[in-house]
């Protein structure tokens, strides 16, 4: 840690004030000069370093007077965080700040959401309205500042009169295709635009911020810390539990407690049961489109069975109403005998998906389909799944910042590290019966299925080891919650913790900035969906292809490409809009 | 990939001859859990409308066509385009920015129309209720859904539910 202590501050031309963390791998850093900052984000990107998320809050009432920027970039090879906090001191222009776009291109949507919610901006480019508040809401609404409270929100959008949309007209000679907002299947609201040339995808514009419910104004207005989890497992229903954890650890992390033994565990498992029906459930949907309907069926059941298995544990079907700050708690007695189930599941899940993945129809349909190269993803900052299936195969949470369960248990990370296999001689390779290698994830559709069955193996392990662990004596109780309360009342106002998890999807990060009387000042939610949607766009748009020496040959999609480029995303609209 | 032994059938074709058997050995012949439904000598087609969801409603929609539920046995069908839609099954609190997108769907679907509401949420906007982005519905859909009188609670609500609450659907007036 000291080395990237001195690297830091060797960076910078002023010396940066640092300030105490409560966590052992939490560095913050004031970075004043926005040089600085920008020095500091080109050295963390040589030094591979990545975005986790950006807060714009507004600190005008707080003792610094200044709007504020929190910069969040992971350290993987350290396990360590590194928070930049950066104050918008310029009294000329108090509401813009120089962009670290350069450095960390991920960074466009943040800086997007920041200029509707917050209005704080760039100074280079000039930001778009629009991303999530569309022509209902007036200009410059700005719900997150404090001194727009709900009244003053409301009678503002009644008072806007509403300007009717100009449909964007393509150039001579070039044909849109528009898409949604709503759309031919029972799924999310979103707009896609696809620029086509015959049946060749040329580009195309993803317009999200439809499912806008205002979420981040409701944890300040609606919520305190302690019941704040109800609405965080309501931002992404595919993913209830990991949002309500990572909230959840965020507010441990503002009490400086760590919930009883028993918990982690608990958590541990129900977050690879998300991850497994969700899989499942995404492979299905992939087999659905490459019209193996039979195969698909038998994998839908097994979902259902798998669905089935939450609701015994935990009394619904989502996961939802068993975090709280502190631990878990059930409602009902959880059923663990089913869930020697598991393997039965999973072992008939294997054998339908690599039969399907050794068809050649599926190969025909699959490989170097939506290519993410290597480049691509590191560059838009692509997490989670999108992410290691494009090579980037270590870009764990789980495994750069191990907690609960996997900071107490070093060998169930080495389930996770066998979920790709490097070679051919490496112990791991032998006990799997779906294999990934390395070479393989060239970051097409096929990589991104064959990664998912690979990672349903996986769960299925650690859901078998930490069974095992449960089953225990003493882990038989309705509730395993450390009483926050006090820790909570006694902790700073204007603190704030972080909180991550490893979703399905990817990473989930949280930060909350606690108000006084428990109250919550700021919840800034990022949902991997914010950083893959660009991805998905690159992994489908026309593209010169870097394998190929002589340059000449181009990765194409054609239209009928794209469900199948979607769906081994599976992006959430509801995560990314808030 | 690399192939390892296979522990059940090898082939789609083993595969399905296996549940084919396991049906006639396992199940004898039993009575529908939804004979409101089965007893229903109609389809409905239905469409799909996202107004805001978590997309917890979705996830229980799809959960509906599986094999397990299968509710295509009862006639029933999720449709691609409202224009040839008999119902249209809400999720979701109603937000700004689909209020648009929303009242195009009523419109292209051909009268008389049902409008379910599925969820909490779609009954008056659930946990997100006062935010600033959740509208009241607009009153053409209002007297549609009022006129329906068809809500599945629940969040989200279980497949079963939906079902059980589908099978209330009224005949439709030309009926």
């Amino acid at each position: 840690m000291s080395h990237i202590r001195s690297g830091i501050q060797k960076t910078c031309q002023k010396p940066l004030l640092e300030l105490p963390r409560q966590a052992v791998n939490e560095l913050h850093f004031v970075v004043e000069d926005s040089d600085d900052l920008l020095r500091l984000c080109e050295w963390a990107r040589q030094q591979n370093y990545y975005l986790c998320t950006m807060v714009a809050n507004d600190e005008r009432a707080l003792t610094d007077h200044a709007f504020k920027l929190y910069y969040v970039l992971s350290a993987p090879q350290e396990n360590l965080l590194i928070i930049l906090e950066h104050p918008l001191r310029n009294p000329q222009y108090p509401t813009q700040y120089v962009s670290i776009r350069k450095a960390f291109p991920a960074v466009e949507s943040l800086e997007r959401e920041a200029h509707d919610l917050v209005g704080v901006s760039p100074l280079e480019p000039r930001m778009a309205d629009g991303f999530v508040l569309h022509l209902p809401y007036p200009p410059r609404l700005y719900p997150l500042r404090l001194n727009r409270p709900i009244k003053k929100l409301q009678e503002m959008i009644k008072n806007h009169v509403k300007i009717s949309a100009k449909l964007a007209r393509p150039e001579e000679g070039k044909l849109f295709l528009p898409v949604g907002p709503i759309h031919a299947g029972v799924i999310e609201a979103g707009h896609f635009q696809f620029h086509v040339a015959g049946e060749v995808i040329e580009d195309l514009t993803i317009r999200l911020g439809y499912k806008h419910k205002g979420i981040e104004k409701l944890f300040q207005t609606h919520h305190t810390l302690e019941s704040g989890w109800e609405l965080a497992e309501r931002i992404s229903g595919d993913s209830s539990f990991a949002h309500a954890l990572a909230y959840c650890q965020a507010v441990e992390a503002l009490a400086g407690l760590e919930p009883p033994e028993p918990a982690l565990y608990w958590r541990g498992l129900l977050l690879e049961m998300e991850r497994l029906y969700n899989h499942i459930g995404d492979v299905a949907a992939l087999v659905h489109d490459m019209a193996f309907d039979l195969v698909a069926a038998e994998i839908a059941i097994l979902r259902e069975s798998v669905m089935q298995l939450n609701l015994g544990l935990t009394g619904h079907r989502l996961l939802r109403g068993v975090n709280r700050p502190g631990g878990v708690e059930f409602s009902g007695a959880p059923n663990l005998e089913n869930l020697s189930a598991v393997a039965d599941l999973t072992g008939r899940f294997l054998s339908l998906s690599k039969l399907v993945l050794h068809l050649p129809a599926c190969r025909e349909r699959t490989l170097t389909t939506g290519i993410l190269t290597r480049e691509e993803a590191q560059d838009f900052g692509a997490t989670g799944l999108a992410a290691r299936a494009s090579g980037l195969w270590e870009h764990d949470f789980r495994l750069k910042h191990p907690q609960g369960v996997y900071a107490r248990h070093p060998e169930l990370l080495d389930d996770i590290r066998a979920t790709v296999a490097q070679d051919d001689v490496s112990p791991t390779v032998h006990d799997r019966s779906v294999l990934v290698f390395q070479e393989e994830l060239p970051g097409d559709v096929f990589a991104r299925m064959a990664l998912r069955v690979a990672e349903v193996e996986t769960s299925a392990r650690i859901i078998q080891r930490l069974f095992t662990e449960l089953k225990k004596p003493g882990s038989r109780a309705l509730r395993f919650v450390e009483p926050l309360t006090r820790a909570l009342w006694e902790a700073p106002n204007f603190e704030f913790g972080l909180g991550f998890v490893e979703g399905w999807r990817g990473d989930i990060f949280y930060w909350v900035m606690k108000g006084p009387d428990n109250t919550i000042f700021r919840c800034k939610v990022r949902d991997p969906s914010l950083f893959n949607w660009p991805a998905l766009r690159l992994a489908t748009i026309r593209k010169p292809d870097k394998t190929d020496p002589a340059g000449k040959r181009y990765c194409e999609n054609i239209l009928a490409d794209f469900p199948l480029i979607n769906k081994s995303f599976n992006l959430s609209y509801s995560g990314h809009d808030l | 990939m690399k192939e390892k032994s296979l522990r059940t059938p090898r082939t789609v074709l083993g595969m399905l001859a296996q549940r084919f058997v396991q049906m006639f050995k396992t199940r004898p012949p039993q009575q529908s859990k939804f004979p409101d439904l089965a007893a229903k000598r109609r389809s409905i087609f239905i469409r799909h409308l996202d107004c805001g969801s978590c997309n917890g409603c979705e996830l229980e929609l799809n959960a509906l066509t599986n094999p397990v539920y299968d509710i295509e046995r009862f006639g029933i069908q999720f449709e691609a385009s409202p224009r040839h839609a008999d119902a249209l099954a809400m999720t979701g609190p109603f937000t700004r920015n689909l209020e648009e997108a929303a009242h195009l769907t009523l419109e292209a679907m051909s009268e008389p129309r049902l409008v379910v509401t599925i969820g909490d949420c779609a009954k008056d906007g659930g946990i997100f209720k006062e935010s600033y982005a959740v509208k009241p519905r607009p009153a053409r859909l209002e007297e549609a859904i009022k006129l329906t009188a068809i809500h599945v609670p629940g969040c989200p609500p279980t497949p079963e539910a939906i079902l059980k609450e589908l099978a209330r659907l009224p005949p439709m007036p030309s009926d």
